[in-house]
């Protein structure tokens, strides 16, 4: 297998880092440390999309460990047909999906019998995750938080991981004509939410 | 002013990503429409902010969780053990030299199948619970003899 090292390798004076793909050739051959090293480089992008997906800390943190857990038990019999990153945004991906699934399920449970409902109380605990919190970043960040959940994902792995369209649609097992669709909207959602309108197409406020 | 242009087109002409026959109609209604003029402008802000978004980091102590399960999850099973052991293999175990072991290897538990020696891990252990009781008992007593005895080597 080539391109096991990643990163210059001519006459750079620094020692490459070993690829993600080496690196769990590495752990698949019984190099533990291997793995602490994955985690390392990939639990903040994983946190990340998590978040976004999940609206939500403590959810997230249990994907994310969830993710990594699920990857160290897959990987002895892992076929590798790209790159890591891609199989790994795919397990985020699908433990997000199940978590919003099985919420809805008991949401429509809760609400046939008539209970409260389970949106968290207003009054939460400060979350422990941290975020540059700039005024623009905030309003940013929301801009992305209110995109519908296809358009959000595919935004996020666009826009956090700079994944190409063909990785993203990997990974949203959608075809890639349709990653585009969604990014083109999310990207004009997000103009219209900075710009401060709301109306799709109809006359703006924002001039040059 | 209907325009014949959506935002999502505006968006995908932003990043060069309209057909060549459609991307010359957009630049010319951009021409005359300055609606579609602003809507660009707040699509390149709305780039430029999503080329450094805000990210969302774990705090401290979810790192450190998931990093405990992962270790505990990725750690190398323990070597299994077998239950019997060659002289060789109960010398390095019991980390004496080949001389020292045959100095005691009269007394171990072993038994002899098809010429060789072996012994069973379990009878060895015993073996080493007797020995232990045995030196408890001799220090005990040399200890009511000489105080001393024990430190001196
Ligand atoms: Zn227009």
């Amino acid at each position: 297998m080539e391109g096991l090292i990643a990163g210059s390798s001519s006459k750079g004076l620094a020692v490459p880092e070993p690829s993600d793909e080496a690196l769990l050739e590495m752990f698949r051959s019984g190099d533990a440390a291997a793995f602490t090293v994955l985690f390392e480089r990939w639990r903040g992008s994983i946190y990340n999309f998590a978040r976004y997906m999940l609206g939500e800390e403590a959810a997230a943190e249990d994907v994310m460990q969830e993710t990594f857990l699920a990857v160290a038990q897959a990987a002895p019999s892992y076929q590798p047909r790209g790159q890591f990153r891609t199989w790994v945004l795919r397990i985020t991906r699908n433990r997000c999906l199940n978590r919003i699934e099985s919420l809805r399920v008991r949401r429509q449970h809760m609400a046939a019998a008539s209970v409260e409902a389970l949106d968290p109380p207003a009054n939460q605990a400060a979350p422990h995750d941290a975020m540059q919190q700039s005024e623009e970043m905030a309003r940013v960040r929301r801009a992305i938080e209110q995109l519908p959940e296809r358009q959000r994902e595919a935004l996020v792995l666009f826009a956090f991981e700079s994944a190409g369209y063909a990785e993203i649609a990997a990974v949203l097992d959608m075809p890639v004509n349709t990653v585009k669709t969604l990014i083109h909207r999310a990207r004009a959602e997000v103009a219209r939410a900075l710009a401060g309108t709301d109306e799709p197409g109809g006359a703006l406020g924002v001039k040059g | 002013m209907a325009c014949s242009v959506t935002y999502d087109e505006l968006a995908a002409y932003a990043s060069g990503e309209c057909e060549a026959g459609r991307g010359a109609e957009i630049a010319r209604h951009l021409a005359v429409c300055e609606a579609c003029r602003g809507r660009m402008h707040a699509i390149a802000a709305a780039d430029r902010a999503l080329a450094a978004p805000p990210r969302w980091e774990p705090s401290a102590g979810a790192v450190l969780a998931a990093s405990r399960a992962i270790a505990r999850a990725t750690a190398p099973p323990a070597p299994i053990e077998p239950g019997i052991m060659t002289l060789e293999e109960v010398g390095r175990h019991l980390r004496l030299n080949p001389e020292q072991l045959d100095e005691i290897v009269e007394t171990l538990p072993a038994f002899e199948i098809a010429g060789q020696v072996r012994v069973r891990r379990q009878k060895l252990y015993e073996w080493i619970d007797q020995r232990e009781r045995m030196f408890r008992g001799a220090s005990m007593g040399a200890r009511e003899r000489d105080p001393a005895a024990l430190d001196t080597p």
